[in-house]
C-alpha cells in the first residue's frame, strides 16, 4: 500500500484539491451573498497547502531516483514527475476559481 | 530497461532465479499431461469453455458484431440525412436508431471490445496460464452477449430507447416517455454494467497478481499498464451510472422524484451522475487503445517506445484528471461560474497526458525504421485523426466556444474524430497485429491496405464536413432539415463518406472470413516481430513454462527465451497438482507467492449469465415474478459455482520448478480472492459515495423542504448493532485461525450473528423512517433516503445469503482453520456492509440536522 501511495501521492493530492475546490464553489453558490466572504481565503489556503504537499512529495520522490533497484527508481521517477505536474495542475485549476471569487 | 532481479518484496529469495533456465530434459509425458489438462473443448464444451484463448476470441467477435450492427444503424441515419426532407426513416424510428447507435457503440462495442482484448491478450502477455478467474470472464461474456442481443432486438419491435444515449430526464420521465422504451435502456444496460465490472475485477487482479516472475512494474508491458488503469477507472466510474440508472428507473417505476422538480428533485442530478461516468468513459475506451498503440508502434518501428515511463505516467494522470472534467458537458446548464472555470481548466489539462502519448508515438516512429504495413498504417492514421479530434476538444473546452457549438454537428464531428482516431483505428491495428497470435493464418496485407485507406478516407469524408455544418448551425439529433441553408452538400458528402467507411469494414469482414483460423494446433507466429511474451510459442495452456522476465521487451533482449520456455526450462513446466493452475506473484516486483489452482469448465457460469440477463430483461417488460425467479436462479448458480472454491489441495506445497516449493493455498492480501473482494467493495463504496453526493445535492436544491430525521433512540440502537456486526465480522477470521478445534463453529456463529445484527439494525432504521412519516413518493428527500436505505438493504440481503452459505459450508465440514478464505472474505463483506451502514446512518440522521 505504501508503494502505491508513493506512486500516486501527487495525483491523489490533485484529486483532493479538485474535490475541495468543487465543494467550496458549490457551497459558495448556495450560501447567501453576505456569507460568501470566507470562501476565497479558504480556497487560497487549500491551494497553498496542496501545492506544498505536492512539492514535498516531488522532492522526496526525486531523491529516490538516484539509487536503489531499477523498479524503485522507476517508481520514484513516476512519483516525482507526477507530483510536480500535480503541483502545476493545482495552481492551474485554482486560477479561474480564485478569479471568480474576486 | 534490462537489469538484475530486484530486492525481495515478499521474502522470496530472488537469487533462486539464477537456477533458470534449468538444464537437462524434462520427464517424458509431462507435456502430454499439460495438453490433456488444458485440452480443447468438445461438443457442448464450446459453450462452457473458460480458457481465455476461446473466451477472448468469442468476446472480441461479439464486440465486432455489435460494431457492425451499430454501423448499419449509422448508415440508415446517414441515408436519412443525405437530402433535405428525406423519407427513409420516420421521426420515431430515427430517434430509436440514433439512440441505439450511440448506446450500442458505447456500451456494447467500445467497452466490451477493449475488455475482450484484455481477456484475450493479457494472460499471454503476462506469462500466466490464464487470468485468475476464468469463469468470471466467461460469465461476463455470456451475460453481455445474451443481454446485448436481446437489447438490440428491441429495435425490431419499436421498443428501443429513443431519448438519446445519455437519456436526460425530464425527456425520459414517464410524462414524456410513457412506453417501456426508456426502461429497455435503463434496465437493459444493467447486465452490461455487471459484465464490465466483472471484467474489470478480473483484469485488475490478473495484472497485479498473475505476472511472470521478475516482471516488476518497470517491466510491465505498456498494454498491461493501460489495462490496469482502464479497469481501475471502470471500478470508479461505472458505479455512478449504476446509481443513475437505478434512480431513474425507481422514479419511472415507483414514482420516487429524484429528477422531478415539482416534488423537490432536480434533473441536473442525472447529468452530474451520468457524466461522472460518461466522460471518463471516453478515456476508459481510449486508454486500452493507447496501450495497444504503444505496443504496436515499437514493433512496426522496430525500436523501443520512446519515453516509456512518461507514457505510463500519462496513463495514470489521465486516469485521475478524466474524473475532473465531467461537467464540461454541462456548460450550458447554468452552473456557477466558479465551477465552470474549474471544469474548463481541468478539461484543458487532460489534453496534456494525451499529448505526451502522441509525442512519444511520433518520436518512436521517427527514431525507428517504420514499416508501413497494415498495423503501421492504422497507427499512423490513428495519430492524425486523434490529434484532429483532440484539438477540437480543446476548442470545446473553451466555455464561450462551447456555448456556440453545444448540441450542434460540430460536437458530433469532434466526438467521432476522438473515438475513431482514439479507439477504432487502434483496435483495427490491434486486430491486424495480434491475429497471427490466435489464428493459423495472418490477415491479408493487400486487403488490409484497402481496409485502411477506405476507412481513413471515408471517416474524413463523413466527419470533416460535420464541423462546417455544425458551425453553420445544424443541431444534433434532428431526423430531417429544410433546404436552402447550405447544409445540403456537406450532408450529402458525409453520407457518401459513411458508405466509403462501411466499404472498408466490409472488406475487413471478407478478410476475416478468408483468413481467420482460430483454435488450431498452431498459430501464424510473430509476423510483426514484437518483443512481448505473447509471441512465445504457446498451446492452450499458454506457454509451456513461465519465464523469468528481465526486460521490457523480453523477446528482443533475452536470448533463447522462446526455445527454453518451450523446452520447459522455467517455472511450472508441468502440472504439479495434476490440475489447471498458474503462478501468483506479488504486485510490485512479481515475486512468486503461491500456486493458484484453477477451475475446469462447467455450465454454472453460463446458466448464471443466462439468468442474470433474464432478470434484467424480464424486469424491462414488467414480468416481475418471472424476473425475481430468474434473479434467484442466477444467485443459486453463482453459489453452486462458488461451492467448488476454497478446497485446499492435498499437497500443501509443490515444486514449481528447479526445486522451488510454493504453497497451494493462500489467504489475505497475497491471495487473488482477497484482491477481488476488495475491488468489489470499492464498487460498492463508489455507489455509496455517489449516493452521498446525490443526497447533499438534492438537499442543496431544496433546503427549506428538508424534514428532520427520526429520534436519536433508533439512531443509537441501529448504530450500536451495526458497529457490533462489524466487530464480529472482523473477529470471525481471527477465531478460525487461532483455535483449530473450536474456532470453526465460533467463526460460523460470529458470521451468523453479524448478519443478524446487520439485518436488525437495518430494520430499526427503516422502521424509524417509516414511523416518521417520510414518504418516498412525496419528496426528493424521501426518495433519496429510501434509495440509500434500499442500497443498504441490498447489502444486508447479500450478507444474509453469505452468512447462510458459511453455515452450509460449516455443516459440510468445509469451514476449518486450514481453509480460512471463505470466512475471511465473507467477513470482509460483512465488515464493509457495517461500515456502509454507519455512513448512511451518520449522513441521513446528522446532516443537515447536525449543522443546526
Amino acid at each position: 500500500m505504501k508503494a502505491w501511495l508513493q506512486l500516486l501521492g501527487g495525483l491523489i493530492v490533485w484529486a483532493v484539491h479538485f474535490a475541495g475546490v468543487y465543494l467550496i464553489a458549490s457551497l459558495a453558490d448556495i450560501a447567501p451573498p453576505q456569507a460568501r466572504g470566507p470562501y476565497g481565503p479558504v480556497l487560497v489556503v487549500l491551494t497553498l497547502a496542496c501545492v506544498a504537499v505536492a512539492v514535498v512529495l516531488a522532492i522526496r520522490a526525486w531523491r529516490g531516483t538516484r539509487d536503489g533497484e531499477p523498479v524503485d527508481r522507476f517508481r520514484a521517477r513516476l512519483a516525482a514527475l507526477g507530483s510536480a505536474v500535480a503541483a502545476v495542475a493545482i495552481v492551474w485549476q485554482s486560477a479561474p476559481a480564485l478569479a471568480g471569487f474576486d | 530497461m534490462s537489469g538484475p532481479p530486484e530486492a525481495s518484496e515478499t521474502g522470496f529469495d530472488t537469487a533462486l532465479y539464477d537456477r533458470f533456465p534449468t538444464k537437462g530434459r524434462r520427464p517424458a509425458g509431462e507435456l502430454a499431461e499439460l495438453e490433456r489438462i488444458w485440452c480443447a473443448p468438445r461438443r457442448w464444451e464450446w459453450i462452457t469453455v473458460i480458457n481465455n484463448n476461446y473466451v477472448g476470441v468469442y468476446y472480441v467477435g461479439a464486440a465486432m458484431l455489435f460494431f457492425v450492427l451499430a454501423g448499419v444503424l449509422a448508415l440508415l441515419m446517414r441515408a436519412q440525412l443525405a437530402l433535405p426532407y428525406n423519407g427513409v426513416l420516420p421521426q420515431e424510428t430515427y430517434n430509436q436508431v440514433f439512440t441505439m447507435h450511440g448506446t450500442v457503440m458505447m456500451f456494447l462495442f467500445a467497452v466490451p471490445a477493449v475488455e475482450a482484448l484484455g481477456v484475450l491478450l493479457l494472460p499471454q502477455m503476462l506469462g500466466a496460464r490464464d487470468l485468475p478467474f476464468p469463469r468470471l470472464s466467461a460469465y461476463a461474456f455470456w451475460a453481455y452477449l445474451i443481454g446485448g442481443l436481446a437489447f438490440f432486438c428491441s429495435l425490431f419491435f419499436g421498443l428501443a430507447p429513443n431519448g438519446g444515449w445519455f437519456m436526460y430526464p425530464p425527456l425520459t420521465s414517464t410524462t414524456y416517455s410513457p412506453g417501456i422504451n426508456a426502461d429497455f435502456w435503463l434496465l437493459g444496460i444493467g447486465f452490461i454494467e455487471i459484465s464490465a465490472i466483472a471484467g474489470a475485477i478480473e483484469i485488475i487482479v490478473g495484472v497485479l497478481k498473475t505476472r511472470a516472475p521478475g516482471m516488476s512494474l518497470d517491466k510491465l508491458p505498456i498494454f498491461a499498464w493501460a489495462m490496469l488503469v482502464f479497469a481501475g477507472m471502470i471500478i470508479i466510474a461505472f458505479p455512478s451510472v449504476i446509481l443513475a440508472t437505478t434512480l431513474l428507473e425507481l422514479e419511472r417505476a415507483l414514482g420516487w422524484p429524484f429528477f422531478d422538480a415539482a416534488r423537490g428533485g432536480d434533473p441536473m442530478l442525472w447529468q452530474h451522475l451520468f457524466w461522472f461516468f460518461g466522460h471518463p468513459e471516453v478515456y476508459i475506451i481510449f486508454l486500452p487503445a493507447a496501450g495497444a498503440m504503444s505496443t504496436i508502434v515499437p514493433a512496426v518501428a522496430r525500436t523501443p517506445l520512446v519515453g516509456h515511463w512518461l507514457v505510463v505516467l500519462a496513463f495514470l494522470a489521465t486516469g485521475f484528471i478524466s474524473f475532473g472534467v465531467w461537467a464540461h458537458h454541462m456548460f450550458t446548464t447554468g452552473m456557477p461560474g466558479v465551477s465552470i472555470g474549474l471544469f474548463s481548466a481541468a478539461s484543458m489539462a487532460v489534453s496534456l497526458p494525451a499529448g505526451v502519448q502522441v509525442f512519444a508515438w511520433i518520436a518512436t516512429v521517427a527514431s525507428g525504421r517504420m514499416r508501413f504495413n497494415t498495423p503501421g498504417l492504422f497507427v499512423l492514421g490513428s495519430l492524425l485523426v486523434f490529434v484532429m479530434g483532440g484539438l477540437t476538444g480543446v476548442m470545446a473546452a473553451m466555455v464561450p466556444f462551447d456555448w456556440q457549438a453545444h448540441d450542434t454537428y460540430f460536437i458530433v464531428a469532434h466526438l467521432h474524430y476522438v473515438l475513431i482516431g482514439g479507439m477504432v483505428f487502434p483496435l483495427f491495428a490491434a486486430i491486424y497485429y495480434w491475429t497471427p497470435m490466435s489464428s493459423a493464418r495472418p490477415l491479408s496485407e493487400r486487403l488490409g491496405r484497402w481496409v485502411f485507406w477506405l476507412m481513413f478516407a471515408g471517416m474524413h469524408l463523413a466527419f470533416l464536413p460535420m464541423h462546417l455544418v455544425g458551425l453553420m448551425g445544424m443541431p444534433r439529433r434532428i431526423y430531417t432539415y429544410a433546404g436552402g441553408r447550405d447544409w445540403e452538400w456537406p450532408n450529402l458528402i458525409s453520407t457518401l463518406g459513411a458508405f466509403v467507411f462501411a466499404a472498408g469494414v466490409l472488406i475487413w469482414i471478407i478478410d476475416m472470413i478468408r483468413n481467420f483460423r482460430p483454435f488450431g494446433p498452431k498459430d501464424a507466429g510473430n509476423v510483426y516481430e514484437g518483443g512481448g511474451l505473447e509471441w512465445l510459442p504457446t498451446g492452450l495452456y499458454s506457454t509451456r513454462s513461465i519465464p523469468i522476465v528481465r526486460s521490457l521487451y523480453p523477446l528482443w533482449d533475452q536470448k533463447n527465451l522462446g526455445r527454453d520456455v518451450a523446452a520447459g526450462r522455467y517455472f511450472l513446466p508441468g502440472t504439479p497438482t495434476g490440475g489447471r493452475e498458474t503462478l501468483v506473484t506479488s504486485p510490485i516486483n512479481a515475486e512468486p507467492q503461491h500456486l493458484l489452482p484453477m477451475p475446469v469448465p462447467s455450465g454454472w457460469h453460463v446458466w448464471a449469465a443466462v439468468f442474470t440477463a433474464g432478470f434484467f430483461l424480464l424486469l424491462t417488460v414488467q414480468a416481475y415474478v418471472a424476473s425475481v425467479a430468474s434473479g434467484m436462479l442466477a444467485i443459486a448458480c453463482v453459489l453452486r459455482w462458488c461451492w467448488f472454491l476454497d478446497h485446499p489441495q492435498k499437497q500443501r506445497t509443490v515444486d514449481v520448478g528447479a526445486g522451488i516449493e510454493l504453497s497451494t493455498y493462500a489467504t489475505g492480501p497475497s491471495s487473488t480472492g482477497w484482491w477481488a473482494m476488495v475491488t468489489t467493495l470499492v464498487v460498492g463504496g463508489m455507489v455509496l459515495a455517489m449516493s452521498v453526493f446525490s443526497y447533499v445535492f438534492l438537499w442543496s436544491r431544496n433546503m427549506e423542504a428538508w424534514r428532520p430525521p427520526p429520534g436519536t433512540g433508533s439512531l443509537a440502537a441501529a448504530g450500536a448493532m451495526t458497529l457490533a456486526a462489524g466487530v464480529l465480522a472482523w473477529l470471525a477470521n481471527h477465531r478460525l485461525v487461532r483455535d483449530a478445534r473450536h474456532g470453526p463453529w465460533q467463526a460460523v456463529a460470529m458470521i451468523l450473528l453479524s448478519g443478524a445484527l446487520l439485518a436488525a439494525a437495518f430494520a430499526v432504521d427503516l422502521t424509524a423512517w417509516r414511523g416518521g412519516g417520510l414518504a418516498a413518493k412525496l419528496s426528493a428527500q424521501g426518495a433519496i433516503v429510501y434509495s440509500i436505505l434500499s442500497w443498504q438493504g441490498f447489502f444486508v440481503a447479500v450478507s444474509a445469503i453469505m452468512a447462510l452459505y458459511v453455515l452450509l459450508r460449516g455443516l459440510f465440514g468445509y469451514v476449518a482453520a486450514d481453509r480460512p478464505a471463505t470466512v475471511q472474505l465473507v467477513g470482509l463483506f460483512l465488515g464493509y456492509t457495517a461500515g456502509q451502514g454507519l455512513v448512511g446512518l451518520g449522513l441521513m440522521r446528522l446532516f443537515p440536522a447536525g449543522l443546526s
